[in-house]
Parts: C-alpha cells; structure tokens; sequence
C-alpha cells in the first residue's frame, strides 16, 4: 500500500443526495460511542511518551527510514535531522552484528559439517581404499615425527614433489563430484573397490607408499622416507586398494576424474599409460583446457 | 488547506514542536467521532479499541513530518481507513448478530420525552444501524464518513481512495438501501 498524502483541500460545493438529511438527522440519533477511559489513558500517555523519549524534530526528506507498509507518514519535511536520529542510527550497528555473527557461525559450523561429512560419506564404500584417509592420517602423524630425526632427508623424487600439490586439488574436485553426484560417484567407487583386489601387491604396496609420500607435505614426505617407520606403514597400509582403484578407467567418470587419476598415474610413474590416457582424454575432450603440467606431459613423449 | 485555516493542523504542529497540551485537545475534538466511525466500520469493540490505537499512535510517531496540506481529520481518518482495509485483510470474518448489536448500542440512548415516540425512533435507528451493517464495505464506509463525519464527497474519495464519482454512486446506493429498510 502507498504512502497517501493529505488530501486537497475541497472547495467546491457540496451536492446533497436525495434523501440525506432525513437519514443524517436520525442518524444523530444513533448511540455517541465514545473510547473509554482506559483507552484514553493509553493514547495520552503514549503521547506524553512519545515528546519524553524523543523530541519531535522534522528529518531530512527521503533520508528518513521508511519501514514496509508504512503508508501513514507523510513526507518528510526538509530539515536537517538531529541529534536523536544518531541513537536510533546506534542501535542498529548492534543489530547487526548480532545478526551478522549469527549468520558467519551458521555458514562456520555449516561448512565444517560439510568437510567433516564429505570425506567420510566418500570413503564409506571404499573402507580402506580412498586416498582422503591416507591424507588425513598423515596429516594426523605430520605434527608427530620421529623424535631422533636422522642426518638432512635426501632430495625426495621430483615426481612424488610434483605430484603433491595436485593431491589435495584431487581430492577437493572428487569432493565436489562427489556432492554433485553422490549416487553415480558411489556406484563408481564401489566398482573401483571390486577391481582393486586383482591388482597385484607389491605393485599396490608401491603406489600406496608414494601415494601416501605425496599426499601429505613435502616436510612429511621426507620424513617418512627418510625413516619408514611403523608410522609410514600404518600410513600406507590402507592406500594399495585405493592406488589401483584410483586409476582404473571408467566410463562413467567425469573429466576431472579422468584428470585426476592421470595426474595419480604420472604420480606413481605409470608415465606411459598415463600419456596414453592423456592423449585419449584430449582426443575425447578436445575443449577441455588441461592444466599446464599436464600439458607439458603431453608434449614430452 | 493552510495549517492557518485548519486549527486541528495548528494544534498538530504545536505537538511536533514539544507541546503535549496541544495534542490533547486534539485528541478530545476528534476521539468520539474517530471510535464511532471504526466501531460501526469493523462491529468488534475490540479491534475497535486496536485500531483506535494503532491509529493515534500512527499520528504520534508521524508528528515530525506532518504536513498540515488538508484538514487534519480527513488525514486521521484515512489513517483510520488504510488501517481498518489492513485488519479487514488480516482476519476476515467480523462481528455480526448479537455481539455487533451489543457493541452498538452499548451506549445510552438519548432521552426522549413521550414513551410512544421512544419506541418508535428506537426501532427506526435500531433499523438503521442494521441496514448499515449490511451494506457493503465500500457503501458502508462511505455513509459513515459522510453522516458521522459529514465529509464532502472529495474529502470521502481522499479517504477511501476512490473517485468522486465513485463515491457518489456507493453513496446513492447505499442511501437508497437506507430508505428502503427504513420505509419498511
């Protein structure tokens, strides 16, 4: 509804309608309900209130608040606002940051329930075989290393060094698939999971010890070559399921999934598959912008 | 109209500029005629005590940037009207029968000198106030503005936000339907 001014004032004369005067003089006659007493107390006092609490100062025209509905004020007058308008102005601020608080620890604890739920949700039918477990172990083992640390680590594999970085970035678009697709990705992963027991062991021992070097940071990397000790191999123990099901070709994978497990390839120095496999994305996804190490992948044979 | 023509417009400035005494004549001039044209309006004493202060409390909390451009009661009073059209909205059902019959004439009447003739004008206003409750809201909202407040027919199309032609004709309707519940 519309704010409505005071109408004009009319001016012209005023025709009687046939038949008025009679209806308007018994109408007087009718009962002069009036407000009571209680009723009064509280407008007046609502008044007497209204002049203690805060002056009467005209606003500045438009740059006074208007709430939604509110249709009864008229214009504001043109006048400079005073210094009641501030504390008005003040309680506001508090209001909202209340609000404001309220809503980041929401979006917070939203986004923490998330993380904490998609891993989890993930590696459910996958039980020992995901690589966002090994990475949260040894993010788990990495503030704890071996007390006596020996002589400086040797240089860690490039490849394990190059392909740390990407880890993390696989797991966050598996993540996202996963939350975009959470029926197919399952389905996916429960098949990678019937295929990875064929995959022979000392081959998955292998790329589970890598996979795990280059999961966690550079600092733990070498740590953990450096001194494989039981901490390493409880690291790596879940990972040889999680090595060949990672990199097993499946139709229905995404191209960021096929993405990620050639990067996971080059990873653990399956450099020709993971070539063959690079070639056969670009050739599917010719659009498909690769990322500039695997770019340079595909040039150099 | 000049806020130096309209004294309620003076009296409505002179609360905006602090003066508590001013909107207390104020109130006095107009409280009786703002109850009545609400309670026949809506039939339910208590939202006509709801919005009887909703009303005045909307005239408090606008003194600031009030600007005497029309009579002071006309401005009330659409107040009054754009407040009852939003209640009306909320909660449809009104008060009929008895309990708007009670509401109504929960007042003394006014005396009459011959018995006969008291009967007989008790009926024929009893008669009236039922013929207005069943008028339709439009024409009943404009006969009460025009007998109760005795609003010219601009002043009830300001109010009602309506033309004055359309004003004219609800009016004509509804005093026809008068008449004829009256002639009875």
């Amino acid at each position: 509804m519309t704010t409505p001014l005071p109408p004009q004032d009319p001016r012209e004369p005023d025709e009687a309608l046939p038949g008025e005067a009679e209806l308007a003089a018994l109408y007087r006659q009718l009962p002069q309900n009036e407000p009571g007493p209680a009723l009064d107390a509280t407008v007046l006092r609502a008044a007497a209130q209204a002049l203690e609490t805060q002056p009467a100062v005209p606003v500045e025209r438009r740059r006074a608040p208007r709430e939604p509905g509110d249709w009864v004020h008229p214009k504001p007058v043109a006048v400079t606002p005073a210094a009641p308008a501030g504390s008005a102005r003040k309680l506001r601020p508090r209001w909202l940051v209340g609000l404001s608080s309220a809503a980041a620890l929401v979006l917070a604890v939203g986004l923490a329930w998330r993380m904490h739920e998609s891993p989890r949700s993930e590696s459910a039918p996958v039980a020992s075989g995901s690589v966002a477990p090994v990475q949260a172990e040894a993010a788990t083992n990495a503030p704890m290393p071996p007390a006596p640390l020996p002589a400086p680590p040797k240089q860690p594999p490039p490849r394990i060094l190059a392909a740390a970085p990407h880890a993390p970035m696989a797991a966050k678009s598996r993540q996202a698939v996963a939350d975009k697709q959470a029926a197919p990705v399952s389905r996916d992963e429960q098949q990678l999971a019937g295929a990875a027991p064929r995959a022979p062991a000392d081959v998955t021992r292998q790329a589970s010890n890598e996979i795990a070097t280059s999961a966690t940071k550079p600092a733990v990397a070498e740590a953990a070559a450096s001194a494989p000790s039981l901490q390493s191999t409880m690291v790596a123990a879940p990972a040889p399921v999680a090595a060949a099901a990672d990199t097993a070709t499946s139709a229905s994978d995404t191209p960021t999934q096929e993405l990620d497990k050639i990067r996971l390839l080059f990873a653990q120095g399956h450099d020709d598959e993971a070539r063959q496999r690079l070639a056969a994305f670009r050739h599917a996804h010719p659009q498909w912008e690769l990322p500039p190490e695997l770019q340079a992948k595909l040039r150099k044979p | 109209m000049d806020a130096a023509v309209d004294p309620d417009a003076m009296l409505m400035l002179a609360y905006a500029h602090g003066d508590l005494a001013a909107f207390e004549a104020l109130y006095a001039r107009h409280r009786g005629m703002l109850y009545r044209f609400l309670l026949r309006s809506v039939r339910d004493p208590h939202r006509t005590d709801e919005l009887f202060q909703e009303t005045w409390s909307r005239v408090i909390s606008a003194r600031a940037r009030y600007q005497p451009q029309a009579k002071f009661s006309t401005w009330l009073l659409q107040i009054a009207h754009n407040l009852m059209i939003d209640s009306v909205r909320r909660q449809r059902p009104m008060a009929d029968g008895d309990e708007a019959e009670t509401a109504l004439a929960n007042v003394a009447m006014p005396e009459q000198d011959q018995p006969d003739h008291t009967l007989s004008e008790f009926e024929r206003r009893r008669s009236l106030q039922r013929a207005i409750e069943q008028l339709p809201d439009e024409q009943r909202t404009a006969v009460l503005l025009r007998l109760e407040q005795e609003l010219s027919l601009e002043e009830i199309a300001a109010v009602t936000g309506a033309g004055r032609e359309t004003v004219k004709s609800r009016l004509r309707y509804a005093m026809n339907r008068l008449r004829e519940v009256l002639s009875e």
